[in-house]
């Protein structure tokens, strides 16, 4: 049947986006890297010169020496190398399996450091075979806080929700990094629908938890937090914190935060007030 | 006809153009900036990291300024106008802004802190007003673009569909940017559909259309180009970077000359800190018009498009570049003749992470005036120890026209309607009249979804098979598939093999209809398109999965008898276990074993002998130099015989590779089992090529056209290891 729709569309152009493959310039990404780029790269001492070169050498195939020149660079002190590190190895199967193993080691017997280090190589993997693996790091005592972020951080990279129970009982750490890192991970949780247990941190003590959780609440639109959302936009001495709890009460829609929201329009802080402005419009 | 979009700024600026630029420092003689009041540009920490490639948006310093000098001379004031006044800022970084057409407000993007993400904030000149715009607190939100009718378009990590991750860039490690738009006042936020790479913004066109950059990547495709598209997302077309018209791998912060005329910074994509050479792109044909001006808006397509490098020593490529020839952050015209004039931001020296990171001395971009007809700089601003980048006069300009929203398809307001008018019109190959059956439609994926950090041994994202829409009667196909995920293309014939192949992802926003003339029609021709004459139309448009969601599109029973992802342990491996291994078990010393062995400059040697077991690769014999994910695996795929050439590797042996990534007729697999018609019913009598089936020739159990299909889908798509099915992250 040819109606209106039809006239109209035949009033727009195309949205044609075939092409051609002709002569593209050189491509430059995956392509032409070296074990004599990598090592060039790892002198320079420069993250970002040592990101490049592995990615363009992502699939080249590389002898023990060469291998050996990347796995140093998994206990590198940049996260940034230790994660590009990691990523070269996943793209390498049989390499990977020993990598993997060398983790595991680093997370059951190893320091705080080789615990962090390895969460690291097994989150930038992604595998779900390796949660059991991290679940039982995360319970033994003695990690320094910046291990126990690390392989919590790492469940939320595989993110399966599987892992849901650790990274719950992370939110309850003493140290307020671990509870930020187990609030980002719960939210990249792949198909998670829910931030239960990430309500209670809406008032936490710690400033960066706070925000995070807010935001966390605001994105799964739990209705459960929305009192502890209006006392924080209400009454907490950090803007970044008021803008989120207006942001989230926004997407929460209900009508009951209706004068909390117009109280907020005119908050001191340029971070709020039109966030607040906007949330009232989205009231139900 | 006269130039419309920036006459207003041009106006006082192009009586001057092409005079002597000696006085530029002085404020006191003539030059191409001598009508300017002010400039304004960001001063930001020098930075040695976090530029990685043209992509990257997170990069993190405290201190950044918005900054107007007065007059734009060396001698002129300095004035911050964002943010000393207000302390909650103090710490911010600034990455981007834009000037809007009244030259009244300023839209930055900034970052008040390293635990917050970039966001959107307005500044009102005058007042030195600052309100962030409502934006999501966990996502990024960079590049603003202002937008005729009080709107600004971004780029931004947020996610148009609820409950999704984020496409990953093409190593699957960096989250990418897409597009989206919100109202100056903070509402109405929208975000379009997605590429299955990075866009980011660049400018808005006289014609009321945006310039953005697309990460292109579908397996040897590797570039970032310009598109075209309307400001709502739609109208999707390419503008330059392919056909034969680019003239390095990446062009991006394009800024309108003239109509259909914009400069842009081309460089590889990596290492050079975002910075490159200046290219002067001519989206259509050039003329010059009566006043000295240069256009390109006519006929402008990608197949028109052309490119001047107005940098001649700069290099284009990742390489180092020189002292005094350094590279360029980014450029504003300053007029629109045949070599204009241009406010820069340049740095002296390699500009180069490895040999910056080496010296540990961070580039230092300042700002210039350039010549791009003499090729000279004359300094206005450069502070030691702070980047001074993105410069633009501050002066206001005339809006383009907006451009209406797009409307509905005839189908759907949610679904998005996919087709052409014939098939058979294309400009890039000839096809014979009926050959093709059909179109498929994969949607593409990156690791986000529980894959982890690779698909396999090849250069392909993830891939499931959405379906077939047959081509009608007339040459028109029709479809309706998900809204706001990125699908290709491939035309392919009644034994299910692809002939044609688009090298790029697209995707339509919710209810939009991307129709086109044919398979790549000619671009130097007018087309008419109107959907509702088409046979395929007026049968109605086959629905491939549109209202499947996104996590249960994949396959849920027997793979042969139909699947949509092809899990290679899953789909395939049954086959060969059930069908292959027998004799292809990786025992040399069988005739249907043959071995490839690759030996390195220092004698290193590994060998790998035929295999179609699910086994682990096995490294019984020399060095561990290539991986696969199973014997299978890597004796179908083998090792990239590119990487292979180009590190001078010796291959010796007589194995050769069986399947050529999104090329299954092309591929030696497929060949030798020699498919049969699969469409529009299966029929075992009649093969693609004229020659005896394996393994029914040496007595084997002949395959299924089930199995045929997995093995050609297979190939076609890109020979993954890994599609939703099996995803290692979902399923331990």
């Amino acid at each position: 049947m040819l109606g209106t729709k039809m006239i109209r569309n035949a009033l727009i152009a195309a949205a044609c986006t075939f092409t051609v493959l002709g002569a593209i310039p050189e491509a430059n990404a995956g392509r032409g890297g070296s074990p004599g780029t990598i090592r060039s790269a790892i002198r320079s001492n420069n993250a970002d010169a040592i990101v490049a070169a592995l990615e363009q050498a992502e699939n080249i195939p590389c002898n023990s020496d060469c291998m050996g020149m990347v796995m140093d660079l998994l206990d590198n002190d940049d996260y940034r190398v230790r994660q590009v590190a990691s990523w070269w190895f996943a793209r390498r199967p049989a390499q990977m399996k020993e990598v993997a193993e060398l983790a595991t080691a680093w997370l059951t017997t190893g320091s705080s450091t080789d615990a962090r280090n390895g969460a690291d190589i097994l989150g930038t993997f992604g595998y779900a075979k390796h949660i059991a693996t991290l679940t039982t790091a995360s319970q033994k005592s003695g990690l320094d806080a910046p291990a126990r972020a690390a392989i919590v951080k790492a469940l939320g990279d595989i993110a399966n929700k599987s892992a849901n129970a650790t990274v719950a009982t992370a939110m309850t750490d003493s140290d307020a990094s671990v509870r930020l890192s187990a609030v980002t991970a719960w939210k990249n949780m792949l198909k998670q629908n829910s931030a239960e247990p990430v309500v209670a941190l809406v008032s936490d003590s710690d400033v960066q938890v706070r925000r995070a959780a807010i935001s966390t609440v605001g994105k799964f639109r739990s209705a459960d937090a929305r009192v502890a959302l209006e006392a924080a936009l209400a009454s907490d001495a950090d803007s970044a914190v008021r803008r989120n709890a207006a942001w989230a009460l926004g997407r929460i829609g209900d009508a009951a935060s209706r004068e909390v929201l117009r109280a907020a329009i005119d908050d001191p802080s340029s971070l709020v007030r039109t966030t607040a402005k906007v949330a009232m419009g989205k009231l139900r | 006809m006269k130039n419309t979009t920036y006459r207003i700024a041009f106006s006082a600026l192009l009586g001057l153009a092409g005079t002597s630029l000696a006085a530029c420092g002085s404020g006191s003689t003539q030059g191409p900036l001598d009508e300017v009041d002010s400039i304004v540009f960001i001063e930001r920490q020098s930075r040695m990291g976090g530029m990685g490639d043209i992509f990257q948006y997170d990069s993190y310093e405290a201190g950044a300024k918005l900054v107007k000098l007065s007059p734009p001379t060396a001698d002129g004031e300095r004035i911050v106008i964002c943010c000393d006044q207000d302390p909650e800022y103090a710490d911010l970084d600034i990455i981007d802004y834009d000037l809007s057409y009244d030259a009244k407000t300023i839209v930055l993007s900034g970052r008040l802190s390293q635990d917050q993400k970039y966001g959107l904030f307005t500044l009102d000149v005058d007042s030195g007003d600052i309100e962030q715009l409502p934006t999501d607190p966990d996502s990024h939100y960079v590049y603003p673009t202002i937008l005729p009718g009080d709107r600004v378009l971004f780029a931004t990590t947020a996610v148009v569909e609820e409950g999704a991750p984020q496409f990953r860039d093409e190593y699957e490690r960096g989250t990418t940017l897409q597009l989206g738009s919100i109202a100056m006042d903070g509402s109405d936020e929208k975000l379009f559909s997605r590429n299955l790479s990075h866009r980011i913004t660049t400018t808005v066109l006289s014609t009321g259309e945006v310039l953005v950059t697309q990460w292109d990547h579908l397996n040897t495709m590797n570039a970032g180009l310009l598109l075209r598209m309307n400001p709502d997302g739609t109208r999707v077309r390419e503008a330059f970077g392919k056909q034969g018209t680019g003239a390095t791998n990446s062009y991006y912060k394009t800024v309108e000359i003239s109509p259909g005329r914009v400069v842009a910074i081309g460089s590889s994509r990596s290492r050079t800190f975002q910075s490159g050479a200046i290219l002067d792109i001519r989206l259509g044909e050039t003329y010059e018009t009566e006043d000295g001006e240069i256009w390109a808006d006519q006929k402008m397509s990608e197949a028109n498009a052309s490119a001047k490098i107005l940098t001649a020593q700069v290099p284009l490529g990742r390489e180092p570049s020189s002292n005094t020839v350094g590279r360029y952050y980014n450029a504003y015209p300053l007029d629109a003749t045949e070599y204009p004039n241009f406010l820069v931001s340049w740095a002296d020296g390699p500009v180069q992470s490895e040999v910056n990171g080496a010296a540990g001395i961070a580039p230092d971009f300042g700002i210039y005036l350039y010549d791009s007809e003499k090729g000279s700089r004359l300094p206005i601003y450069d502070k030691e120890g702070t980047w001074e980048i993105n410069p633009m006069p501050l002066v206001a300009r005339e809006a383009p026209p907006t451009i209406a929203a797009t409307g509905a398809n005839q189908f759907s307001d949610e679904k998005v309607l996919l087709g052409a008018m014939d098939v058979y019109d294309s400009s890039v190959q000839d096809f014979d009249p009926g050959s093709i059956y059909g179109v498929r439609i994969v949607e593409g994926f990156s690791g986000e979804e529980g894959v982890g950090m690779d698909f396999g041994l090849s250069m392909a994202e993830g891939a499931q098979t959405l379906g077939i829409a047959p081509i009608r009667e007339d040459g028109s196909w029709a479809a309706l598939i998900p809204a706001n995920i990125p699908v290709r293309q491939i035309a392919i014939d009644k034994f299910g093999m692809g002939l044609r192949h688009e090298p790029v992802w697209i995707s339509g926003n919710p209810g939009e209809s991307m129709f086109c003339g044919g398979c790549h029609e000619s671009r130097s021709e007018t087309t008419t398109i109107q959907p509702g004459l088409t046979e395929a139309v007026a049968i109605g448009p086959v629905d491939l999965l549109s209202d499947v969601g996104r996590f249960e599109r994949q396959t849920t029973g027997n793979f042969a008898d139909a699947n949509i992802g092809v899990p290679w342990d899953l789909a395939l491996q049954p086959i060969f276990d059930a069908k292959c291994v027998a004799c292809h078990d990786g025992d040399p010393n069988k005739p249907g074993n043959p071995s490839m062995t690759i030996t390195d400059d220092e004698g290193n040697s590994q060998t790998i002998v035929f295999n179609l077991s699910g086994d682990e690769v096995f490294y019984g014999n020399g060095e561990e130099m290539v991986s696969g994910y199973s014997a299978s695996h890597l004796s179908l795929l083998g090792p990239d015989m590119e990487d292979v050439e180009d590190l001078g590797l010796t291959i010796e042996g007589d194995m050769p590779i069986y399947v050529e990534p999104e090329n299954a007729v092309g591929s030696i697999l497929i060949q030798k089992l020699n498919p049969p018609v699969q469409y529009p019913t299966p029929n075992l009598n009649e093969r693609a090529f004229p020659t005896v089936s394996h393994p029914a020739d040496v007595g084997g159990t002949p395959l299924t056209a089930g199995e045929y299909r997995l093995l050609i889908e297979m190939a076609d798509n890109g020979g993954q290891f890994y599609s939703r099915e099996n995803a290692p992250g979902q399923n331990p």
